[in-house]
């Protein structure tokens, strides 16, 4: 997976800087515990964007693979981790107290959900902001690419929205409902109803996040009632870790929860539906295109791939057949070798498998006409 | 008070953290090429893009009739085989049984009118014969996991007659227990508008599906765990394997999956009645082959109660279950596991044959 220009010196360089680096800021830190003078600030998302930094400069000698995937998913929760870690410092270097400190950074998440919800409330998409959960958020565009509708990612980042209109919907609403007049007229029409398509799609996608944020408010209530707990048991969280599986724990508990309620089934089924919907439409459009530029279109190939798979079947019946007669002469060849010399000859062969084997047997057939036995191993 | 984090320990962690994302990566680098299964094998039969593989053991089998094992549609059988310590497979050869297994491979484009009936009726049907026939047995044993396991259940219902003693694992018989996730979820989506828009599912989506079931474990946690044991070599590519099967998957032909989200998952067929796989009507009353039942209890992809209603649905007058303490995976990878499931499995199996 790895090209030449990496090399060992390279991971060795980039782990000696980040080495110092955080021994820097452990000095600076330790220079402003409790009673220093002086505690460092961090500029926003410093972390997270070191991070980030690093894994584009050295993914660049990797090739895609299942390794560099996972890599890809390890950087990615990493980030996570860094901003939560960055959150963290943060509050804790104010000085306030414990209690100050857990309570500013659930305030700052809790509003950070709620601004998601007035933001979709409002017409105005936004994919970001989802904390823990954003690689769920982030995944779903892995599935449009599964679809080969990468060009259509953007459907779900605010494609159809007009951030700078307030009412984006009655803005699409008008031009949607424009009369398609002229020589173009069949073809605006069906881009109207594409248009109509994609934007279906961008609501269940925004009722799908704002269901997100909502569960993502009530996960912070969660987590706010788990600390009252852990306070009443005398427990504590010392460290970034325990905070972040607490943290983890509560958001599953709260998911699995809000996934079994009637408004997921909808939100979820919503989705799907819509952009099956809106790829239809897609498809509809690319086959018209193919058709026009006499090319085989979906529906062909659907066409063919269908009477493929009847003759499959009706080989496959004719197969049966073939080894059923098979055996039938098999066993008659041995009733007549018993009572005359001379052998029957061969009537049916299968792709020159055992058939030509004239000993009666009582054993099933198998089906050689399709088998073929090439040496493999693990 | 319960938050009690030093900034200077956190700058701590932080740094720990990043000195072992780039250890770590050293280490990714060194992996290597990742197998996909470990046991030898033979494949005995192809038909399609469909493989029919036979285990080779470090013994000869005590048994001398074979099981066949059937394994989903969705990802790729070699869970069952996935390193050299982790393996139902050789443990099912350690059992003295003879092993044979349906390698369904990739469908392509030209699969999506792959139907049920296809797959039982065809396929399965003609690994049964080929096993029967190499064997010269009139009934094999069968061995289905997951979803394999609902097409044993409706195999050995059409077709009784050959086999002989049925095994099925981490199985579905009933789709709607209330603690049913994937159910709930796909009783609102238009399945017929998916598979006409998308003709075969790509895998990346049953993936996506799959992992939203536990998202903040399977999409975050998992990784940041995983970056505190990439250190060492071997846990990390143990880790790099899973990682491989979990994101193997293969697309699934249209129809069978129309076929099979409608039939099972919204109208639970298969314990409700009214099953029909081409010709043939589906009804477990049909079964009357022993039957063991090997569920797990942590399963959160086929909950146990799903599996146990199996007790009392077929007309075995010879049912026996195994409830295992893990989940839907670890029920084959786990420690644990090995010790306990493929040998009960093994004694089973011999008892009867």
């Amino acid at each position: 997976m790895v090209m030449d220009a990496w090399s060992d010196n390279m991971m060795k360089s980039w782990s000696d800087a980040q080495k110092r680096y955080w021994d820097a800021w452990s000095e600076l830190a330790n220079m402003g515990k409790p009673g220093s003078p002086v505690m460092p600030n961090i500029g926003a998302s410093a972390w997270p964007q070191g991070l980030d930094q690093w894994w584009k400069a050295v993914s660049q000698y990797s090739a895609p693979g299942a390794s560099t995937d996972a890599f890809q998913r390890m950087v990615d929760m990493g980030k996570v981790y860094m901003n939560l870690a960055e959150n963290a410092y943060n509050v804790q270097r104010a000085g306030t107290s414990g209690t100050e400190a857990m309570n500013a950074w659930m305030d700052a998440m809790e509003s950070g959900f709620r601004a998601c919800c007035t933001q979709l409330e409002a017409g105005k998409y936004t994919a970001h902001g989802f904390g823990i959960g954003q690689a769920a958020m982030d995944s779903w565009q892995r599935v449009l690419n599964s679809m080969g509708m990468q060009a259509f990612q953007q459907m779900g980042a605010g494609g159809f929205h007009m951030p700078l209109s307030e009412n984006w919907h009655e803005q699409l609403r008008k031009m949607l409902d424009t009369p398609a007049v002229g020589f173009n007229r069949e073809s605006q029409e069906r881009l109207q109803d594409l248009t109509q398509l994609g934007a279906n799609y961008q609501e269940a996608m925004d009722d799908y996040l704002e269901a997100f944020a909502k569960q993502g408010i009530e996960s912070v209530t969660a987590l706010r009632a788990r600390v009252a707990s852990l306070r009443e048991d005398g427990k504590k969280i010392s460290t970034l870790r325990e905070l972040y599986d607490l943290w983890v724990d509560v958001n599953e508990e709260v998911y699995g929860k809000f996934a079994m309620t009637d408004e997921y089934q909808v939100v979820y089924g919503d989705l799907v539906n819509a952009l099956m919907a809106f790829k239809q439409g897609i498809n509809a459009e690319l086959d018209s295109a193919y058709e026009a530029a006499n090319l085989p279109t979906r529906k062909d190939l659907n066409a063919a791939f269908q009477k493929q798979q009847e003759i499959r079947r009706e080989n496959r019946a004719l197969r049966k057949q073939l080894q059923e007669l098979a055996r039938k002469v098999d066993a008659m060849s041995a009733g007549s070798a018993s009572t005359a010399p001379e052998q029957l000859p061969v009537s049916v062969t299968d792709g020159g498998s055992d058939a030509d084997d004239n000993q009666a047997s009582a054993k099933p057939k198998a089906p050689r006409a399709a088998s073929k036995k090439p040496a493999a191993s693990a | 008070m319960p938050f009690q984090m030093r900034p200077d320990e956190i700058l701590n962690e932080v740094k720990t953290f990043n000195e072992k994302l780039a250890q770590g990566m050293t280490n990714l680098m060194e992996v290597g090429e990742i197998s996909s299964g470990v046991t030898p094998f033979e494949v005995v039969y192809q038909e399609d893009k469909l493989k029919l593989i036979r285990y080779i053991g470090e013994k000869e089998p005590t048994n001398k009739m074979p099981v066949l094992i059937v394994y989903a549609l969705v990802n790729r059988p070699y869970m069952t085989d996935i390193q050299e310590n982790r393996s139902t497979i050789k443990g099912l050869l350690d059992a003295g049984q003879d092993v044979y297994l349906v390698d369904w491979g990739y469908p392509d484009a030209s699969d999506r009118y792959l139907t049920l009936d296809d797959y039982l009726n065809g396929y399965l049907d003609n690994c049964v014969d080929e096993i029967r026939a190499r064997h010269g047995l009139d009934a094999i044993n069968l061995l289905g996991i997951c979803q394999g396991g609902v097409f044993s259940l409706c195999y050995t219902a059409m077709h009784q007659e050959k086999i002989k003693n049925l095994v099925t694992m981490v199985t579905p018989v009933d789709f709607q227990t209330p603690d049913n996730m994937l159910s709930h979820w796909v009783q609102n989506m238009d399945i017929d508008l998916l598979v006409d828009t998308l003709g075969n599912v790509p895998g990346e989506m049953l993936n996506w599906t799959f992992l939203n079931l536990k998202p903040y474990q399977l999409m975050g946690q998992k990784y940041l765990g995983m970056v505190d044991v990439m250190g060492d070599s071997q846990t990390l590519k143990n880790f790099m394997r899973m990682e491989k099967w979990i994101f193997d998957s293969p697309d699934q032909a249209g129809e069978a999956f129309r076929e099979f989200t409608k039939n099972f998952f919204q109208q639970n067929k298969l314990l409700k009645g009214g099953l029909q796989i081409g010709g043939h009507a589906v009804d477990l009353k049909s079964i009357t082959a022993p039957i063991f039942n090997v569920f797990a209890e942590q399963d959160h992809l086929v909950p146990p109660d799903a599996s146990r209603v199996l007790n009392g649905a077929t007309s075995s007058s010879d049912y026996s279950e195994l409830s295992f303490k893990g989940g839907h995976i670890g029920i084959y990878v786990s420690g644990k596991a090995q010790k306990t499931i493929p040998p009960a499995i093994g004694a089973w199996l011999t008892e009867r044959s």
